[in-house]
């Protein structure tokens, strides 16, 4: 097992916290914080423009996250790799620039897994291109996402499908290794929502033999700061594509008359970067590699596991998880106690879990369900904090009489 | 016996039965908390400028369908002025705008009175207030 809390300082600062929410943002080691505040610190510049040292300096480190991301997922260009705000911004971007391409009838397929950073989008292009958005569903007894039901709703009109590699609230994987190869086949555009895979995975797109249109994801979530968002794009599309935002920085020369824009990347980052939360994004990616994400996910797994067995015990107790998790996130209810009850209560006992319908209402709908209770393991992550929660979901039922 | 200040006997009762969630005609209004998915529905019958009858229905946590039923038993039988007037009051108080001892003389608001140290559940304390408060518009 792993043992890292003392790699993250806000453990040290609060003694007592079990902190199970890192599905909607992970702690920081000091690995990247240390980092990060010396940069500011020592070298601070814009970047790009400068001939000084310090910008010159700062625009090395910020290449050299876009090369380290660009590694990490197993991609060969990375000027392919774009940096936004968050995954929400990647997927809007495409939605609007991508987005301009597509026709009256055309087709997008979602799951109805999604996020609704990865759902809205592509609702609000529908309405406003007159495209039909399809949806394909999960299997509500095994909350599993069969191949079967994304390729049945494919016509000769599908021009997209946006896919979660992982659902934020069920832990479930979607088949997107084969939807991309069918996908490509079909010459289908393909963009993979990687906001709760790639924190928890080890993934090399080059060595699954997939190559995806558009791969989104966030740093937060993989211990960098919180306003870096990546957008993986196949080099020939984002070429084709239109800017998103324009002005500073994407250009290559402005006149009276005309903007030339400027090549990848930089086309699609117009304006000042978020440069230290993007060095950041470096730094994570090294701190995780540095521990190995294979163990991350075993280490997360094994967490899980033993979670949703002890509360699964626990009469009154509905878990919500494929039978073959892969990763940290447990979703559950408690009969009779309503899940944002249910996170007031555990927090008094200093235990950070998330409730309600955790930003994907149309599954939550899906399943009958008004909210679920959220806990998600992480690397920190250990067997007391898995026994802290069980204790306070036994405290629930105690302080409700039940 | 449970000393949790904000789960106590009261809200528990409140919570697991819920007053006045009845069928009855009336002015309605729907209120929801987007982030947690709280729903209520309140509906009122008014005569001669009076709330002759309160349905208050919840779906939601422990804090909001207290704070409804709750609400159902109070209003009742009040002016619409005095209705508005007790709404603003018992708002201000659970934003803890106003002294802890408020509302010593009516036990069920004291007891709610846990949320004004748990920014994130004012609001849905105040979900059924706003509601009736939106609902007593339509009479204007």
């Amino acid at each position: 097992m792993l043992d890292l809390k003392k790699d993250f300082p806000i453990f040290g600062e609060n003694p007592g916290l079990c902190f199970l929410d890192s599905g909607a943002s992970a702690q920081k080691p000091s690995y990247v914080i240390d980092f990060v505040a010396d940069f500011y610190r020592k070298t601070y510049a814009n970047i790009h423009r400068g001939v000084y040292k310090q910008s010159w300096e700062t625009t090395v480190l910020y290449d050299k996250a876009r090369e380290k991301t660009a590694e990490f997922l197993g991609v060969d260009s990375p000027e392919s790799i774009i940096f936004t705000k968050n995954t929400t911004e990647s997927i809007n971007l495409v939605a609007y620039s991508f987005g301009e391409t597509l026709k009256e009838g055309d087709e997008i397929i979602v799951s109805i897994m999604e996020h609704h950073a990865n759902f809205v989008p592509w609702q609000r292009l529908a309405e406003k291109k007159s495209l039909k958005l399809k949806i394909a569903y999960i299997d509500r007894e095994s909350l599993i996402l069969p191949l079967e039901n994304i390729t049945k709703l494919i016509t000769d009109k599908t021009k997209l499908i946006a896919l979660s590699m992982c659902s934020n609230v069920l832990g479930t994987i979607s088949p997107f290794v084969e939807v991309c190869k069918i996908a490509e086949e079909k010459g289908i555009k393909v963009l993979l929502d990687g906001a709760q895979y790639m924190p928890h995975h080890k993934i090399n797109f080059k060595e699954l033999g997939i190559n995806p249109d558009f791969v989104v994801f966030s740093g937060h979530k993989l211990c960098a700061f919180d306003g870096v968002g990546v957008l993986y794009g196949k080099k020939e599309v984002l070429e084709e594509m239109e800017p998103f935002l324009t002005g500073g920085d994407m250009i290559e020369s402005v006149s009276i008359e005309k903007t030339e824009f400027a090549p990848l990347p930089n086309k699609f980052e117009a304006g000042t970067p978020p440069i230290g939360a993007v060095i950041s994004l470096l730094k994570a990616i090294e701190y995780l590699e540095g521990i190995g994400l294979d163990k991350i996910e075993e280490h997360e797994k094994t967490l899980a596991k033993e979670a949703i067995k002890r509360i699964k015990e626990i009469e009154g107790v509905h878990v919500f998880a494929p039978e073959r998790i892969s990763n940290g996130i447990v979703s559950f209810t408690i009969d009779g106690i309503h899940p944002h009850d249910i996170a007031t209560i555990l927090a008094e006992d200093n235990v950070c879990i998330r409730a309600g319908m955790h930003c994907a209402e149309p599954l939550i709908t899906y399943l009958n369900q008004d909210s679920f209770a959220r806990a998600t393991f992480y690397l920190y992550n250990d067997l007391e904090d898995v026994e802290r929660l069980v204790k306070a979901v036994k405290r629930c039922k105690e302080v409700f009489k039940l | 016996m449970n000393i949790d200040p904000i789960y106590q006997e009261v809200i528990l009762d409140h919570y697991k039965n819920p007053r006045n969630c009845k069928e009855i005609d009336g002015i309605s209004e729907k209120g929801h908390n987007a982030s947690c998915g709280d729903k209520v529905e309140v509906i009122a019958k008014v005569e001669d400028g009076k709330l002759k009858d309160l349905s208050v229905c919840t779906k939601g946590c422990a804090i909001c369908t207290a704070s409804g039923s709750i609400m159902s038993e109070r209003v009742k039988d009040m002016s619409i002025e005095e209705a508005e007037k007790f709404i603003e009051r018992v708002k201000k108080y659970l934003k803890g705008e106003l002294p802890e001892e408020e509302f010593d003389e009516i036990f069920e608001l004291k007891a709610l009175s846990g949320v004004r140290r748990l920014p994130v559940r004012i609001k849905c304390a105040l979900l059924p207030w706003i509601t009736l408060e939106n609902t007593l518009k339509h009479e204007k």
